[in-house]
């Protein structure tokens, strides 16, 4: 009986999960980085705080610029042609900021009632279904589907990990990274359905993305690093 | 995981841990034997105990309650927790039997259910520069009991962010010394605090101001406070005022962390992929001019006139599930022996001008201990195993006056620390001798904590 106890103790460390390992890392100047995306011309990031400020980067995590708003708990960010969409999670307010300068255009409110620092963690555009979708944290995790006005069109439970920090959304399949699971999940952004899990060797991961050759950069938020990992394969 | 799944493992878990207590009972030293013997008789009951409990859970009915208008946000969140208590007596010693008479019966009152928090609790924060908490626990209010470990108001304090370069915490707040002592309780396998960290040999909360600042990503916290130097007494009934020296008391504390920032939390329930360390440090010292001894104070040494000065130093780490902390406490006091002449506080009785050391009188006696934890925290089980060692010795001037114990905890987390049953069995290794300080016997305490959060 003692050799089962012994075997069930550790079964933690059986491999169950495929291991991503980054390839490059920078510390970043930004105080608690909580997401990142790729900005709309592809040549760097956008990377909001916990702090409440969106802020440009280039591909290496050095800042360009930011903006001369400041909110209150960033923790979701996504750029297209159309604009810049961030997420506050105190607030439950999605900001729209301005392209040439990063100044805020509108803010609507994104309903939630649930725990102050277990809100909205997310925001991307699902293509598959176009619409914009928002992750709360946990306890428990729901995805919303939000229209262009960011009205709330449907909401659905997400079951597989603990948590959510970030999501993203790449060739059809949607990625969100768990900050207490230090893991990568692989959903279908149809049915949210989880399809596989990929562990990181990082502390806190907050913000995932893809840069423009394909690599994954993600952000730890405890530790102020960017990393990035080349060649791995998600898609299999 | 659904609740029916949960049954199926709590029930393996406890037909497995039957075996193994039915092979234990018929070995060990006394009282390990006799507490087997209990456990595999209780274990019985407890397969009833748990499997409708685990049945009537909703994965989903757990969820603190947040109100915004943009820039006022408020947190409403709660808990409850409840346990069943037995102790394990010595048959010869007086103080166990009713009245101290050995011609009397076992007295145990401490075999008992206890409600031990019924907590609520409410966070806010209003723009960028102000947060506030306030946190009352129920439980103690209907006991009327606001001091030792768990006073009934447990926070009401107000934060301002708006210096910048410092944060100033104004109220009734937890005093930042022990690092234990910081660590909400309710993410813990046990039922009660280490005995030199549980707030019986220094008080845990005051109301006062604190200063507190982080450097490098967070991973450096620095705290700096004045308080009353009363404590949790200070929102008694008998107390409210200063001691009569209308002195304060200053605290210190300081830590760091590598290679990120390090929560106040003592178990890695998310495994934490690279090893993570803390170090701290911190002191405070007190004068006070007459002492005024706690009702159901254990140790008489919370507030007690005289200089009084404390250390501490702890190391936390973890990695990948397991996690350790070893906390230092010393305690040096003058006691000043003065008499209170409205008759109202007590008279420092332990007074070393009458207290000698061989033939020496000595101005000054120390107390302290030391605390220590390992623990694994297993996401597959969903549970966390833990042991611990402390000791300590209120006063160095009565010999024989340490007291040492062992305890193992384990809980099984049906939500995480949201909805945990969690048991506690405490081992004495070393007993005080001293007569006159109270006993405290092997124990064991099982029950279960909701938070709604």
């Amino acid at each position: 009986m003692y050799k089962l106890l012994i075997v069930l103790l550790f079964a933690s460390y059986c491999a169950d999960a495929q291991k991503l390992k980054h390839t490059w890392s920078k510390k970043l100047s930004i105080k608690e980085a909580s997401d990142i995306c790729l900005n709309q011309t592809k040549d760097g990031f956008f990377i909001v705080s916990d702090d409440g400020i969106l802020f440009e980067t280039n591909l290496e995590g050095i800042v360009i610029r930011k903006s001369p708003f400041r909110g209150f708990d960033f923790e979701g960010v996504f750029a297209d042609a159309s604009g810049i969409y961030v997420m506050d999670e105190r607030t439950r307010n999605v900001h729209s900021f301005n392209p040439a300068d990063l100044s805020l255009k509108r803010s609507v409110e994104v309903n939630y009632n649930g725990g102050r620092n277990k809100g909205f963690e997310s925001l991307t555009w699902n293509e598959s279904k176009k619409c914009f979708i928002a992750f709360t944290e946990k306890e428990p995790t729901w995805v919303f589907e939000l229209d262009q006005n960011f009205q709330v069109l449907n909401k659905q439970k997400v079951k597989g990990m603990s948590d959510i920090s970030a999501a993203t959304f790449l060739n059809g399949k949607l990625f969100l990274v768990s900050d207490e699971d230090h893991a990568i999940f692989r959903y279908n952004p149809e049915t949210y359905e989880l399809e596989q899990k990929f562990k990181l060797n990082i502390i806190n991961p907050e913000g995932l993305c893809f840069g423009p050759d394909g690599s994954l950069y993600v952000v730890s938020d405890d530790m102020g690093i960017l990393y990035r990992f080349d060649s791995i394969t998600l898609f299999n | 995981m659904n609740s029916f799944s949960v049954q199926k493992i709590v029930n393996s878990v406890i037909w497995k841990l039957n075996i193994l207590v039915n092979q234990l009972s018929n070995s060990g030293p006394r009282p390990l034997a006799s507490v087997f013997q209990l456990l595999n008789s209780k274990l019985k009951l407890s397969t009833f105990f748990l499997i409708p409990l685990a049945l009537s859970l909703s994965p989903y009915s757990f969820a603190q309650i947040s109100l915004s208008n943009g820039e006022h946000n408020l947190e409403i969140s709660g808990s409850i927790s409840s346990f069943y208590n037995q102790r394990f007596y010595y048959n010869q010693n007086p103080e166990n039997r009713i009245d101290d008479n050995l011609a009397n019966p076992i007295n145990k009152d401490k075999d008992r259910f206890g409600l031990r928090d019924m907590q609520l609790q409410l966070e806010g924060r209003i723009g960028h520069d102000f947060e506030y908490e306030f946190q009352v626990d129920f439980a103690d209010l209907a006991n009327q009991s606001d001091l030792g470990e768990n006073p009934g108001i447990m926070d009401a304090n107000f934060t301002y962010k708006g210096l910048k370069f410092v944060n100033a915490t104004l109220g009734y707040q937890k005093i930042p010394y022990s690092r234990n002592s910081l660590v909400p309780f309710t993410f813990s396998p046990y039922w009660q605090r280490a005995e030199v960290a549980r707030g019986e040999i220094f008080s845990r909360r005051d109301v006062g101001i604190m200063l507190s600042e982080s450097f490098w990503d967070q991973k450096i916290n620095v705290y700096g406070g004045m308080f009353t130097g009363m404590g949790e007494q200070i929102l008694s009934a008998n107390g409210g005022d200063n001691d009569p020296s209308g002195e304060f008391e200053y605290v210190g504390r300081v830590d760091i962390a590598f290679p990120a920032r390090y929560r106040y939390r003592d178990y890695d329930i998310n495994s934490s992929p690279i090893p993570m360390f803390q170090l701290g440090a911190a002191a405070r010292t007190v004068k006070r001019k007459y002492s005024s001894f706690l009702p159901g104070d254990d140790y008489y040494l919370r507030v007690i006139s005289g200089q009084k000065d404390c250390f501490t130093a702890d190391f936390s780490a973890q990695w990948k599930g397991f996690s350790t902390q070893v906390e230092w406490h010393l305690i040096n006091v003058k006691p000043t022996n003065e008499i209170d002449p409205s008759g109202l506080r007590y008279r420092e009785s332990r007074g070393t001008a009458n207290t000698k050391i061989g033939a020496n009188p000595t101005g000054f006696f120390r107390a302290g201990g030391i605390l220590a934890t390992v623990s694994y925290a297993s996401k597959p089980l969903k549970s966390i195993f833990s042991i611990r060692y402390d000791q300590l010795n209120p006063n160095d001037l009565v010999q024989k006056n340490t007291e040492e114990s062992l305890t193992f905890a384990c809980a099984y987390q049906i939500r995480g620390f949201n909805s945990m049953i969690k048991a506690q069995y405490s081992y004495r290794l070393i007993d005080r001798k001293n007569p006159l300080i109270q006993r405290f016997d092997d124990q064991l305490r099982v029950g279960w904590q909701m938070l709604l959060r």
